[in-house]
């Protein structure tokens, strides 16, 4: 592509996307025609217009200002980028290569390589011994590849919450090597990490407050929009004057045709299910939070948190140090069971209004008996929601996301503004 | 509209209302574009204030349409005047062209959309605090804002003569639809940095003291950026303040003062709560004497 404005404008474009923001063809449109009318050699004008026509979302400024002023830079400043990023690709090459077991290389996400890659040589040397010993122990054959994985995973989880390691912003490359440079370089911008975007699995305990100030506010604009979606009209069976009158002129005036205003739509009722194993428990958290913050609009909703079995939650008091006291926090997960201890003990909740919502990364045991009691609830119910905190690019590595898909409505939930977004789809 | 950016900065500042290219560059856009202008930001930041400027700056017609919750086509398009044609009727009952006659533009009410289309002169719409209507208000929006025409059955299509510089503004009590978000040149504005809200201030309440002028704006900032209130203080509030240490004929910031005003800035009680848990007037005077001793002197020199 030549080095024209329209291209870099387009470019530009292409890259905001990779960062989730909705520009459009049409917004792109407009950014290309807001430029004729501005004087570009004032880089505020240019910043300002492309603001204006390509973000519709004031929470996407720090993204966009992120972008705008790692694109639109001086050649030297794009060759640093594009060697940070073939420094990044090598790093990543290098952490395959030493994340091997009996030399095959192990089966992790991206997001563990960038973990693995950010952690100190110290703390690499110990992953290197621990997987070499591993691999010449005696009776170690390579059917232990997925529990010496799951073994690597958690051990990295560890050092995602109790090191002070750097949070990466999810981008989605493009596979040109300009563009994937500069997304490079936003992925690793620190300054501009924002709870908003951040993983919910990585935000610190000295974040929780500022945390809980942004969920509150988030769950407030989504309750007043269910709010006023769903709210009854008091003005049912009563008659439209204005349409009736309306509809008379036809008859000479006489109020023949009756017009009634309509009945509003019912407000949906929330069954919640979060999964509080090990892995799971600051996603459930945050969540639960969130939820809290819609029960006073939707007063019939209920949560229960499940591991191996099932806890019901009190929404109205919820408090995030209470969860973490629960019996159930740091149990392995099942599923299977809880779905039945939920047709048992609380079937009365299953209603052909209800809207079913699990938080989990599908990681279950018995996921076969556990998708039939799905399969069972979901005959009683109105829908399945389910939030998956799994990288959505991902998903189709794992067999019971597949598995659960084909029972649910799934959606990626990763951060709070997953989470949001999520919500705000399907019940706002 | 044959003004530059930098005119229209100019113009902006001649009817006191001081902003930057952030702001100014996406009105400029709305009007060199027609295409309307989405504002939003917490109340009290001055949104509905741009399209009274402009109505000022073009020299033109401001048509307000204020949302609330249940607002319909009839009240913010059209209605039939149906007392005036049920009389029509009754006078003429033996009319053969009666159905003609009472559908015409003499029976017709032109509400604020309507209004804004057929007015010969160019208008500013202001469709104000957009958020509190429901979503198929905003979907028949669509049509109005698109194609600035409106269709009413019995007449037919009515273009825009002149199409209006449309406002629309929301507090952001509710996300609004993509299909409105997209069909609007959109602008955030954020709560001001003290140094824009002292030149604020001096703007509109130019007789209060220069160095009262900055504490306020500082003592405004650490409310919005220290305290995690429910309602941060808008800049309507700030200048209500001000106005009200005028009157007090106040001199400088004391803890005295602050503790007598302090409810003209946070108007709910768990707000005022924290900031007395956080050490009320006290804790504020120190931030915001820290805040101007770290300050370099050329910076308290501006004001």
């Amino acid at each position: 592509m030549e080095n024209f404005l329209e291209n870099n404008i387009i470019r530009f474009v292409q890259i905001l996307r990779s960062l989730g923001i909705p520009a459009g063809t049409s917004e792109a449109m407009d950014a290309l025609t807001a430029v004729q009318h501005i004087d570009l050699t004032d880089q505020k004008q240019f910043h300002a217009a492309l603001k204006a026509t390509l973000v519709k979302d004031a929470v996407h400024d720090p993204l966009f200002n992120s972008a705008f002023t790692k694109y639109f830079v001086e050649s030297p400043f794009r060759d640093l980028q594009l060697d940070a990023k073939k420094e990044y690709v090598q790093g990543m090459e290098d952490a395959k290569k030493e994340l091997e077991f009996q030399e095959q290389p192990l089966d992790l996400d991206q997001q563990y390589l960038d973990l693995y890659g950010q952690l100190p040589e110290e703390s690499r040397q110990q992953f290197k011994e621990f997987l070499k010993k591993t691999s010449e122990g005696k009776n170690v054959s390579p059917k232990f590849k997925p529990i010496v994985e799951n073994v690597i995973k958690g051990a990295l989880e560890y050092h995602r919450t109790h090191s002070n390691l750097p949070q990466l912003i999810p981008v989605e490359l493009t596979g040109e090597e300009e563009i994937d440079a500069v997304l490079h370089e936003i992925s690793h911008d620190q300054e501009m990490v924002d709870l908003y975007f951040q993983n919910m699995a990585s935000i610190q305990e000295e974040d929780y407050q500022e945390a809980t100030h942004l969920i509150r506010k988030l769950a407030r604009r989504l309750a007043s929009r269910i709010s006023r979606r769903y709210k009854q009209s008091s003005k049912i069976k009563r008659i439209d004057v204005r349409r009736s009158i309306r509809a008379g002129i036809k008859y000479g005036g006489t109020l023949l045709d009756l017009k009634y205003r309509q009945k509003k739509v019912q407000k949906p009722e929330i069954l919640l299910l979060c999964d509080v194993s090990g892995s799971m428990i600051k996603y459930s958290q945050f969540t639960l939070q969130f939820m809290s913050g819609l029960a006073e609009v939707l007063p019939r909703m209920q949560a229960f948190a499940f591991a191996e079995s099932l806890e019901k939650i009190d929404l109205m008091n919820f408090s995030m140090e209470g969860l973490a006291q629960s019996d159930r926090w740091g149990e392995g997960t099942n599923l299977n069971i809880s779905l039945q201890q939920l047709l048992k003990n609380h079937h009365g909740l299953l209603k052909p209004q209800t809207v079913f919502i699990v938080l989990s990364d599908t990681k279950t045991m018995e996921p076969d008996a556990a998708l039939r009691q799905l399969q069972f609830v979901k005959r009683k119910i109105k829908e399945v929601i389910w939030l998956n905190p799994l990288p959505g690019n991902q998903w189709s590595k794992y067999s019971t996301v597949k598995l659960f898909q084909q029972q649910a409505a799934m959606w990626e939930c990763s951060s709070l503004a997953h989470l949001s977004n999520a919500l705000r789809y399907q019940l706002g | 509209m044959n003004f530059s950016v930098n005119e229209l900065e100019e113009k902006f500042r001649q009817e006191n209302y001081i902003s930057d290219q952030d702001i100014l560059v996406p009105v400029y856009l709305a009007l060199k574009l027609e295409k309307p202008l989405l504002i939003t930001g917490a109340p009290g930041v001055g949104k509905t204030e741009i399209a009274k400027v402009l109505s000022r700056i073009l020299d033109t017609e401001l048509i307000r349409l204020q949302c609330y919750e249940g607002l319909d086509e009839n009240k913010a398009l059209y209605e039939w005047n149906y007392q005036k044609q049920l009389l029509h009727i009754q006078a003429n009952k033996d009319s053969s062209s009666i159905e003609t006659e009472i559908f015409s533009k003499e029976y017709l009410l032109e509400r604020p959309l309507l209004k804004a289309i057929s007015q010969p002169k160019k208008v500013v719409l202001l469709i104000d605090e957009i958020d509190k209507t429901d979503a198929e208000f905003e979907a028949f929006l669509f049509e109005v804002l698109s194609d600035f025409q409106v269709s009413v059955p019995e007449i037919g299509t009515i273009l825009a003569k002149e199409i209006p510089v449309v406002i629309l503004t929301s507090n952001g009590e509710r996300d609004l639809s993509d299909g409105l978000k997209r069909r609007c040149i959109f602008l955030h504005i954020d709560f001001p940095s003290p140094e824009k809200e002292t030149e604020i201030i001096k703007a509109k309440v130019p007789q209060l003291g220069t160095e009262l002028t900055w504490q306020l704006a500082r003592g405004v900032a650490y409310l919005r950026t220290q305290l995690a209130l429910k309602k941060k203080p808008s800049i309507s509030e700030t200048l209500d303040w001000a106005q009200a240490l005028l009157t007090l004929n106040a001199q400088r910031m004391t803890e005295h003062l602050v503790d007598q005003t302090i409810s003209l800035l946070l108007k709910d009680k768990d707000d005022l709560d924290l900031f007395r848990e956080k050490g009320g007037a006290k804790a504020m005077l120190k931030q915001t004497a820290s805040a101007e001793s770290s300050a370099s002197g050329h910076t308290h020199g501006k004001v």
